[in-house]
């Protein structure tokens, strides 16, 4: 047992996953606080983080419903929040296989942080265990939280106050320095980040990062720079 | 309705995408896709609330982490003194 725990303890990945799921966790309450309130019930809140499981786009739609928008543009704008994970299962192809259920089973966990952390483990096999160690603890946790949060309701504090909203840029950081391996891809990062910064005041949210992915084709424009260890 | 788009979203990229063969430069651009999109987040998640450019306290939290990964410190370090610097400054100010 306490090899077991040890071994955990010095499991980069494991550790990873546990720290990234109970942030979620966190959040998780916060959600489930926001969505009680809203009027939605714990089953409904709960179905939601269970089969939805795209915090940002439940956050999104469960906020606008609160102030006051409409059914469909709460459904819009969460859809368009979860377009990017259709770019993330595109990048998951060559390491998430096996069976078919399987594959459908992992779709369903292709989210920001297992495919961040996936994307930042340099051989596969990490890859595949980062993205299911992830994709788990962080289902585990954001279901838990929302759980806990819809019984609680108001009486808990904004997690800001806590500083806790930093986790996430920080965790996406993390996962983002391993892969800036080459000029190219620093580039590339840079002018995705200038891109969401210019677009944000004119588009609604979720759009400008999916605008963002264009970076990509940066090697279009400069083939020049280095962006694969092969240079291709 | 939103679960099923979502969950169409997530599959529909990795399953249905994968029966097409697709060529190398395709399959060389997906590989960045996540570069630029964490950079993105992250982008909106430090310097941007309410659809406006904000720079407050997140800024020196994002700085700080920067210079721990940079230091290859462990992961618990690098979350938990942003997170400490954050709280403490939103206390303050």
């Amino acid at each position: 047992m306490f090899a077991f725990v040890r071994r955990c303890v010095r499991d980069e990945i494991v550790m990873t996953a546990l720290i990234l799921g109970s942030a979620i966790g966190i959040f998780g309450i916060a959600f489930g606080v926001l969505s009680v309130n809203t009027g939605l019930t714990t089953l409904q809140t709960q179905c939601m983080s269970i089969f939805v499981f795209t915090g940002a786009s439940q956050i999104a739609a469960v906020s606008i419903i609160s102030t006051g928008g409409s059914q469909t543009t709460a459904l819009i704008a969460a859809l368009i929040l979860a377009m990017r994970n259709g770019l993330y299962g595109l990048r998951l192809i060559p390491i998430i296989t096996g069976s078919l259920p399987k594959r459908l089973l992992a779709s369903q966990l292709i989210i920001d942080e297992s495919t961040g952390m996936a994307s930042a483990q340099a051989d596969r096999n990490d890859s595949f265990r980062a993205f299911w160690l992830g994709g788990i603890s962080v289902f585990i946790f954001w279901n838990l939280g929302t759980l806990l949060g819809s019984f609680i309701g108001e009486s808990v504090g904004d997690p800001k106050n806590l500083g806790l909203d930093i986790v996430f840029p920080v965790t996406f950081l993390a996962l983002l320095i391993p892969q800036l391996t080459s000029i190219g891809r620093i580039n590339i990062a840079l002018i995705a980040s200038f891109i969401a910064l210019v677009a944000t005041p004119f588009l609604p949210l979720g759009i400008p990062i999916l605008l963002a992915a264009l970076a990509v084709l940066l090697p279009v424009i400069f083939p020049s720079f280095k962006y694969f260890k092969d240079n291709s | 309705m939103l679960a099923l788009g979502a969950y169409a979203f997530k599959s529909g990229g990795l399953i249905i995408l994968n029966k097409f063969n697709l060529d190398r430069f395709f399959q060389n651009s997906v590989l960045l896709i996540p570069i630029a999109l964490l950079a993105a987040l992250i982008t909106e998640q430090t310097f941007v609330i309410d659809q406006a450019i904000d720079l407050d306290e997140r800024v020196i939290g994002l700085l700080i982490a920067l210079v721990l990964i940079k230091k290859k410190s462990p992961f618990l370090i690098i979350i938990l003194c942003p997170v400490v610097a954050v709280a403490l400054l939103r206390q303050i100010i």
